[in-house]
């Protein structure tokens, strides 16, 4: 048998423990929306390999375009654009209340549904919640509308309860907790069956849940969820690309991005970090579906390298990777903007527009991935003990292009923002231009690998034994 | 970057922000802070409403930065600290300041004409590059 050969042979053999299987592929195999759009970027009249390159000049020409604009006060205005949604302080105690319940009552439902329900994942209401109704439908809303799990988030609400310990959160820490956090997060949804496995998803879910508890009853509910926890902070993040936000006056409504040009919670290397591992962990996770990955890691599998081995070490030299990319980009822009800001500034600065790329990426995989399995979902709410034979809506062909143009949004929106934080960090109007090359020319590269990752056709990550 | 002395303004000025924002933030459906951090920021640059907040910076040990008289962030050229003082401080600064201003921001736009002349010519080729490559490709 040749080693390849092994490797295809050995595929599974810990059953639940399979390496290497993403929520979207394993739920989304059958609604064929990834299919629907491979298709509609291949079979049309033009080459993927010409989406891609269309997609960085795109990106390219709308920083020139963003460029002509070189008011300091015009910018300004613009992103300080606010409109006070009028609300009344009973109505808003009685949303979060509701908000707050709605939420604890969701995690019972995984809990009792990941126990109870059907073992099969389309028909099992603890899966469809979380991916379907949470993960997808429900992170869309973060950055659609505005972020709203302060008040939803189970977890918050039980810490809020106990009575808390009080330590002192340590500074010199960070966000660095949450950078880790946020890493293992996705890395074991890649590697685990959770999107299979209800039992597997129950136990994750409350994993996470007791360490994120402990830690809020350890050093207190708002540093904890300020700082440390990484799915309120990337939440709290996809929040500042929405138009509305909540203030003293209540509501208010706001130019999409605007939150993130003002945004000042970027205190630390950690807090630049972990928006660096927001971008990549979607990107890992479209990655490990393509066709290059597939035989990459049957290479090095065949060899004889573990399974493990080769998804992690791929995972963290790739995640370095992307930080030493972004380090670089700011040193550059020190140079090209003949500045005396420091680098780490910089990074600080520049790091919000990576927000809105990570938004408009998630809104590409997970639009048509919402859209098609919401029937399933809302079957499973009606009935949770005993779901129909799942349903899905067939998503018309051009999704494909609403995939694409997501991405393409996401970008633009993070090249007007990091316009106008140039603009806010230096005085000369061409400086300000100047010093955004090297992070246009690394957004303009991001934007084709995400374009490649998306034309590609996607396969299930290939199957090793863990050790 | 280790070892850079110069760490110039309040970079501190951070550290308060966060508390405000989470507590606001636990206590609603919807987040938001960003009237707070007005507040804040406007604290840390006294005199300016939306002034920029603490820009933390590095001299090089052998560079002789321009000053801003005001909030003392270096620059590398006068004509930065003009601009600067005009953008930033335009409430407080003295006539002469804001005549340097004004003379700063007319001479760059002189050069920013040249660099949009090009940026259009860039998007130009771009347009029609494009265009000739789906005329060949598809």
């Amino acid at each position: 048998m040749t080693p390849a050969l092994a490797v295809a042979d050995a595929v599974t053999p810990m059953g639940s423990r399979a390496l290497g299987r993403g929520v979207t592929e394993v739920l989304a195999r059958a609604v064929a929306h990834v299919g629907g759009l491979v298709d509609a970027v291949n079979t049309g009249t033009v080459p993927s390999w010409l989406t891609v390159a269309t997609g960085g000049a795109l990106v390219g020409a709308s920083f020139l375009f963003t460029s002509l604009l070189t008011d300091h006060e015009g910018i300004r205005a613009v992103n300080g654009l606010r409109a006070v949604v009028p609300t009344t302080d009973g109505l808003r105690r009685a949303v979060v209340a509701g908000t707050r319940a709605l939420g604890v009552l969701g995690l019972v439902l995984v809990l009792v549904g990941a126990a109870f329900g059907s073992p099969e994942p389309r028909r099992n209401v603890a899966i469809l919640v979380v991916w379907v109704g949470w993960w997808a439908g429900y992170v869309m809303s973060l950055y659609l509308v505005g972020n709203t799990w302060p008040a939803l988030d189970p977890f918050r609400t039980i810490s809020r309860v106990l009575p808390s310990l009080d330590y002192e959160y340590p500074a010199h820490v960070g966000a660095w907790p949450a950078v880790a956090g946020l890493l293992a997060l996705v890395f074991v949804e890649v590697a685990f069956p959770l999107a299979e496995d209800p039992v597997a998803l129950a136990t994750a879910v409350t994993g996470y849940g007791v360490l994120t508890v402990a830690g809020a009853v350890v050093f207190g509910v708002e540093d904890w969820f300020g700082t440390a926890d990484p799915v309120a902070r990337a939440f709290e993040h996809y929040g500042r690309v929405a138009p509305l936000a909540r203030d003293d006056d209540g509501i208010t409504l706001r130019v999409p991005g605007a939150g993130l040009v003002d945004y000042d919670g970027m205190d630390d290397a950690g807090a630049v970090a972990f928006v660096v591992a927001l971008v990549f962990a979607t990107t890992y996770d479209g990655f490990v579906a393509t066709p290059a990955w597939r035989s990459a890691a049957e290479a090095v599998a065949g060899a004889g390298v573990p399974g493990l081995v080769v998804y992690l070490g791929a995972y963290a030299l790739g995640f370095l990777a992307f930080v030493a990319t972004y380090r670089i980009a700011a040193r550059l822009g020190r140079r090209t903007g003949d500045t005396y800001v420091a680098v780490v500034e910089l990074a600080r600065r520049f790091a919000p527009p990576l927000v809105a790329i990570a938004a408009g990426y998630h809104l590409a995989h997970y639009l048509g991935f919402f859209v098609s399995l919401s029937l399933p979902l809302w079957s499973a709410l009606l009935a949770p003990t005993a779901p129909p034979a799942p349903q899905q809506f067939v998503l018309p062909s051009f999704f494909g292009a609403v995939a694409i143009a997501a991405i393409l949004l996401g970008h633009l929106l993070a090249v007007w923002v990091a316009h106008a934080i140039g603009f806010e960090t230096f005085p000369g109007r061409l400086q300000a231009v100047r010093a955004q090359y090297a992070f246009v020319v690394v957004m303009i590269a991001y934007t084709m690998l995400s374009l490649w990752i998306v034309t590609q056709p996607t396969v299930t990550p290939p199957l090793f034994p863990l050790l | 970057m280790p070892g850079h002395p110069n760490t110039s303004t309040d970079s501190d000025a951070h550290t308060g922000d966060d508390d405000a924002d989470d507590a606001a933030d636990g206590d609603d459906a919807a987040d938001g802070d960003d009237a707070a951090d007005a507040d804040d920021a406007a604290d840390a640059n006294a005199g300016k409403p939306d002034a920029t907040e603490a820009v933390q910076s590095t001299v090089p040990p052998d560079a002789d930065p321009r000053r801003c008289p005001y909030c003392s962030r270096p620059f590398t050229t006068q004509e930065r600290v003009d601009l600067h003082v005009g953008l930033e401080h335009y409430d407080v600064c003295s006539d002469a300041e804001a005549s340097a201003f004004e003379d700063a921001y007319t001479d760059e736009t002189e050069e920013l004409r040249l660099f949009r002349l090009k940026t259009t010519a860039v998007i130009v080729v771009l347009y029609f590059g494009l265009l000739i490559v789906y005329s060949l490709a598809t």
